[in-house]
């Protein structure tokens, strides 16, 4: 493996690691919105609408 | 084949500039429509554009979805049927590990039918019946419904897939050498071949496949199959949320996932472990390429595991239920037309999915020589279809509903604001680039893919079955927009 492989490795992974970190990071810190019913999978609120 | 890791240059711009905007609008258009009643891209597009483009466009959304359903339900049924075959003990490769690759090439050309058209059907192939368990399986998870099935499933089966796959990343960066008759096909190689920038031709730079159109189309096409943009999938999910639900940050989240999913554990597991078991030479002609890879490559490196063949069979059954959870979303968006449109209820529009769905599965299924019907749904559909219809999306975004105000509207109630500079993605830089990859298609590859067809009979057989049923969705979704326009009229009369 050649150093730019390594370079082009390292950017690539690293890009999409941190994407994800922030992602995740943000979704796992959302506050809930005032009036909202919990989030429960399987609740009425959470598949009112969905193809059934 | 595309400059090694140089590739991943056109592969981060095409995500950049198209896979998350893209993804962004789709989500964005979808939660619009569905505030205004819509669920289906043609019932979406219409509540912004009614005119005729806009239904023709919404009839590829329809289109496009089902044709990769034809195909990919048989794919997905591989991946159920080695499972099976890992468990039942049907998988039994020589003891020699030298003789591992021709044995898996072999089982993989004979289970799929490769030498001879109808092979499937000859009543000796396990193939056609877990084609056919697994075509069954998706209609019933829609006849029963989404969100008690499926999303249990993705809840456990998804992150059990990417444990999954982290052991298996585990076991091949540690295999070293594992045929010491190859001191060449080592981790450190397997790597390097995947990332190591190289010249396409013997006289380019290291950076030569930037200059080739063919790298970018490629590089395109990957991002929108990881993302499934450019399908009108997500636009349905989407028009099942609340007017005041994140889009923004789910998006990019979801696309963010996908990534993670693809390079990071199929860009380090996939290719390598072709390499080390297969050399260099031979990755270019496994039939059908990074698919045939994981039928090939994979199945062999858990030859050089523990409880290999359990493995076999954990990581092939997760991978057909992550497969599944793909193919019933195809369905989603023809079924929310069916209804829609046409006012029908569910079980009809089911059975009538599957009325339409089957003949071309069927096609698929007996015209497997070479894989040659597949080839020329994906080509023509799961290639070229995607890339019209992401065009299509990014105007109508851009220019017809306006950037600025899209992004306001998709900032609405999102947990991430979208950068204003956006609007100049969407507005210039990606229908520019969509452009260029048509074109660079039209000058590269559609003359030899047209040639294609007309020489071989399967291939003009499958076009031509392509072209009636787009046709017949063009027809449908006439039909269905006359419908609406009378509801709407009829409501304006009715208040005036």
């Amino acid at each position: 493996m050649t150093t730019a492989g390594l370079v082009v490795m390292a950017l690539s992974l690293g890009f999409v690691v941190t994407l994800n970190v922030y992602c995740f990071a943000r979704v796992l810190g959302r506050r809930p919105r005032p009036g909202a019913a919990p989030a429960a999978s399987g609740s009425p609120s959470r598949d009112a609408g969905r193809p059934e | 084949m595309y400059g090694g890791g140089t590739f991943m240059i056109p592969y981060f711009v095409s995500l950049l500039v198209l896979g998350i905007p893209i993804c962004w609008i789709e989500w964005t258009l979808g939660r619009h429509g569905g505030r205004h009643g819509r669920n289906s891209a043609p019932g979406i597009f219409a509540v912004i554009w009614e005119h005729p483009l806009a239904r023709v466009f919404g009839a590829m959304a329809v289109f496009i979805p089902v044709v990769i359903y034809m195909y990919y339900v048989f794919i997905e049924s591989w991946c159920f049927g080695y499972a099976w075959q890992y468990l039942s003990g049907a998988i039994a490769p020589p003891g020699d590990p030298a003789a591992y690759s021709d044995y898996f090439s072999q089982h993989f050309n004979r289970y799929i039918g490769v030498d001879a058209d109808g092979s499937l059907f000859g009543g000796s192939s396990p193939a056609l019946a877990f084609l056919v368990l697994c075509f069954a399986l998706n209609f019933a998870i829609i006849y029963r419904g989404l969100a008690r099935g499926i999303e249990m499933l993705c809840k456990w089966g998804m992150p059990a897939l990417i444990v999954a796959a982290l052991l298996i990343l585990c076991r091949v960066l540690t295999l070293g050498t594992p045929d010491p008759r190859f001191p060449d096909r080592n981790v450190l190689n397997g790597l390097g071949f995947m990332w190591n920038p190289k010249p396409l031709g013997a006289a380019g730079g290291a950076f030569s496949a930037l200059f080739d159109p063919q790298v970018w189309i490629e590089a395109a096409g990957q991002i929108f199959f990881t993302l499934s943009v450019g399908f009108g999938i997500i636009m349905t999910y989407a028009s099942y949320l609340g007017p005041d639900e994140d889009v923004a940050l789910s998006g990019l989240t979801a696309s963010a996932a996908n990534e993670l999913c693809e390079v990071c554990l199929g860009g380090l597991i996939t290719i390598p472990a072709a390499f080390l078991f297969l050399g260099a030479a031979p990755l270019q002609h496994v039939v059908g390429s990074t698919i045939g890879l994981g039928f090939h490559a994979v199945p062999v490196s858990f030859e050089y595991f523990p409880f290999g063949h359990l493995f076999g069979f954990l990581c092939f059954g997760l991978l057909a239920l992550a497969a599944l959870t793909s193919s019933v979303s195809m369905l989603q968006p023809a079924l929310a037309f069916l209804r829609e449109g046409f006012a029908i209820g569910h079980t009809r529009a089911v059975a009538l999915l599957a009325l339409l769905v089957t003949p071309g599965t069927a096609l698929v299924a007996y015209y497997s020589k070479d894989t040659a019907a597949l080839n020329v749904m994906d080509y023509w559909v799961g290639s070229v279809s995607l890339v019209l219809l992401a065009l299509f999306e990014v105007l109508l975004f851009g220019w017809v509903f306006g950037a600025e105000r899209g992004i306001a509207e998709a900032n609405r109630g999102s947990d991430l604001r979208i950068p204003a500079f956006f609007s100049v993605v969407i507005r210039y830089v990606a229908p520019v680039f969509l452009v260029a990859i048509l074109a660079a298609f039209a000058w590269q590859s559609f003359p030899a893919q047209a040639r294609a067809v007309a020489a071989n009979p399967v291939a003009m057989t499958t076009a031509a079955v392509l072209a009636a049923l787009f046709l017949a969705c063009v027809a449908l979704t006439n039909a269905a927009a006359r419908g609406w326009r009378t509801k709407a009229t009829g409501r304006t009369g009715g208040c005036a």
